[in-house]
């Protein structure tokens, strides 16, 4: 295959692994919370899209816009039930780590038994449909997940950058105390922060229903992915996360080409651990200083 | 009168001991008050505690004769009191400009915002001149005067500063601490903590020696430099008057 065509395929994929990635790596920043449940999210919000498009007919990528919302009160709900009694503790980040954990294998649970394990997807008509561009292609279905999260992704940057509690988050991410001191109040921030990661992690979702197929136990091989992308960005950079899922998701198109479909997602860790030897706190992490 | 009052207040870090041991403390309205004392004294902690970051254990810290303890760090800002801490606390990403407009996230009106923005940048020449560029790469001198002039902006009834002076320059701090009476002057009352006793004291009215979290001292700041016992416990090492002894 040509050198432009699989490039399109890393990047317009890669788009989409920025979307999933940027909810995660923003808890992260905010609240330094690894949320393992962020991939069992988009995991609910893909049957979210599915059930919506065999009973109601609603194409996916108008799903996000029922997939998004209820994801961020699920969210939100969580944090608050969840996450915001452990919030004084001085073992908070590692002590999410194992109840994400558990809310993961929960969801995954709960997933397996309304819709037992067997694999789903949606079909929508642009899931295979191709525009021929003299002798590329470009796949519909990724095109379209790719608008569509650069779109979310605009959004949220235009959010972060002009409104107050964007303000407020960004604030929180590089400070959490000197945020306080300015008069954020930190745990509305973080319900805040919370509810739009999951959210965004709801809205992929959607594209995840089409783009690839899915079961219950699939957010094991997502979340594995995941923190590869923002753990190479640097966790807490959002820039990193899309910067890192591009460019990884582009260097795993090759070496599919080059190797086959089965090591596309050693890439990802071969990846990992190159970068991390280079360059620990990741490409655009902050060292830690003492 | 004392605005700010603590009574036998005890607080310390997550399940560890308890730093401050009872405390008992006023503050009068309008002055400027120096708490000095040896490392590890809870000097520190104590101010983090009045400004809502660490829950006080037991005891009472009022305002204005309203309890503030057990508010958080931004009803306690909402309560008037504005605090900078040693590390200035400074978004490192975002530009000087930016930083100082965070103030505005308390302060509510956005023209009084603009208006306090462009006072500061007069009053501050050499962040006038590094408005845009972001904080991080300011001298730790000019990181002091963003992070005073941000509490400028807010107009706090009441400053607590945790060591302004440290890791400055002896010049950068006489300017740092030239600030500090331009908050006392313009009739802001300040709780003013310091290693470079000396320094702190000439620039206070009252003064407070702590010592293994609880206080030992306070009178009048000319006093404590004059008492010839605190002298020799907590400014003997500075007598030399260049307040040099920081290892």
């Amino acid at each position: 295959m040509n050198v432009i065509q699989i490039t399109i395929f890393g990047v317009l994929l890669g788009g989409v692994y920025a979307l999933m990635a940027t909810g995660l790596t923003m808890l992260y920043g905010v609240m330094r919370v690894i949320n393992l449940a962020h991939a069992a999210f988009m995991i609910v919000g893909a049957y979210i899209a599915f059930v919506l498009y065999r009973d109601l007919g609603i194409d996916p990528l108008l799903s996000m816009l029922v997939t998004g919302p209820a994801l961020f009160v699920v969210g939100v709900l969580v944090y608050q039930l969840l996450f915001r009694p452990l919030a004084d503790n001085p073992r908070f980040t590692e002590m999410t780590v194992l109840l994400s954990f558990g809310l993961a294998l929960a969801v995954e649970g709960i997933l397996g038994s309304i819709f037992s394990n067997i694999y789903h997807s949606t079909d929508p008509s642009y899931a295979t449909g191709t525009i021929d561009i003299g002798s590329v292609f470009i796949p519909t279905g990724q095109l379209y997940g790719f608008i569509a999260s650069l779109v979310l992704l605009a959004g949220l940057w235009a959010f972060l950058y002009y409104t107050k509690p964007g303000y407020a988050i960004r604030a929180t991410m590089q400070d959490r105390a000197a945020a306080q001191i300015v008069g954020v109040n930190v745990d509305r921030i973080s319900a805040l922060a919370f509810g739009i990661g999951v959210g965004l992690a709801g809205a992929a979702g959607s594209l995840l229903s089409y783009l690839f197929t899915f079961f219950p136990g699939s957010h094991l091989l997502w979340i594995g992915l995941l923190l590869s992308l923002i753990v190479v960005g640097g966790l807490g950079s959002l820039k990193g996360a899309f910067v890192g899922a591009v460019g990884l998701s582009v260097i795993a198109a090759f070496a599919t080409d080059e190797l086959g479909p089965e090591w596309s997602y050693l890439t990802f860790y071969v990846l990992l651990f190159v970068i991390l030897l280079v360059r620990p706190q990741g490409l655009f992490g902050k060292a830690e200083t003492i | 009168m004392a605005v700010l009052e603590l009574e036998d207040v005890r607080a310390g870090y997550g399940s560890g001991p308890d730093i401050l041991n009872g405390i008992t403390l006023g503050v009068d309205e309008g002055e400027t008050t120096c708490v000095i004392g040896p490392n590890g004294a809870g000097k520190s902690t104590m101010l983090k505690t009045i400004a809502g970051l660490l829950r006080v254990r037991s005891g009472e810290i009022r305002f204005d004769g309203k309890r503030i303890d057990g508010l958080r760090a931004d009803q306690v800002l909402g309560e008037g009191v504005c605090f900078v801490p040693t590390d200035r606390s400074l978004f490192g990403d975002m530009t000087v400009r930016e930083n100082l407009a965070m103030a505005g996230y308390s302060l509510g009106s956005r023209e009084v915002l603009h208006e306090r923005i462009d006072e500061v940048l007069e009053m501050f020449p050499i962040l006038a001149e590094r408005s845009s560029q972001r904080a991080r790469t300011l001298s730790g001198g000019q990181q002091q005067m963003a992070a005073l002039a941000r509490a400028w902006i807010l107009r706090p009834r009441m400053l607590l500063v945790d060591e302004p002076s440290m890791g400055l320059a002896p010049q950068v701090s006489d300017q740092v601490f030239g600030v500090i009476r331009d908050f006392r002057e313009a009739g802001m009352t300040v709780l003013l903590v310091e290693q470079n006793a000396r320094k702190g004291l000439e620039c206070a009215q009252w003064g407070c020696v702590l010592d293994l979290g609880t206080k030992r001292f306070d009178g009048p700041a000319d006093s404590i430099l004059a008492n010839p016992e605190i002298h020799e416990l907590y400014l003997g090492r500075q007598a030399d008057g260049n307040g040099g002894a920081r290892p």
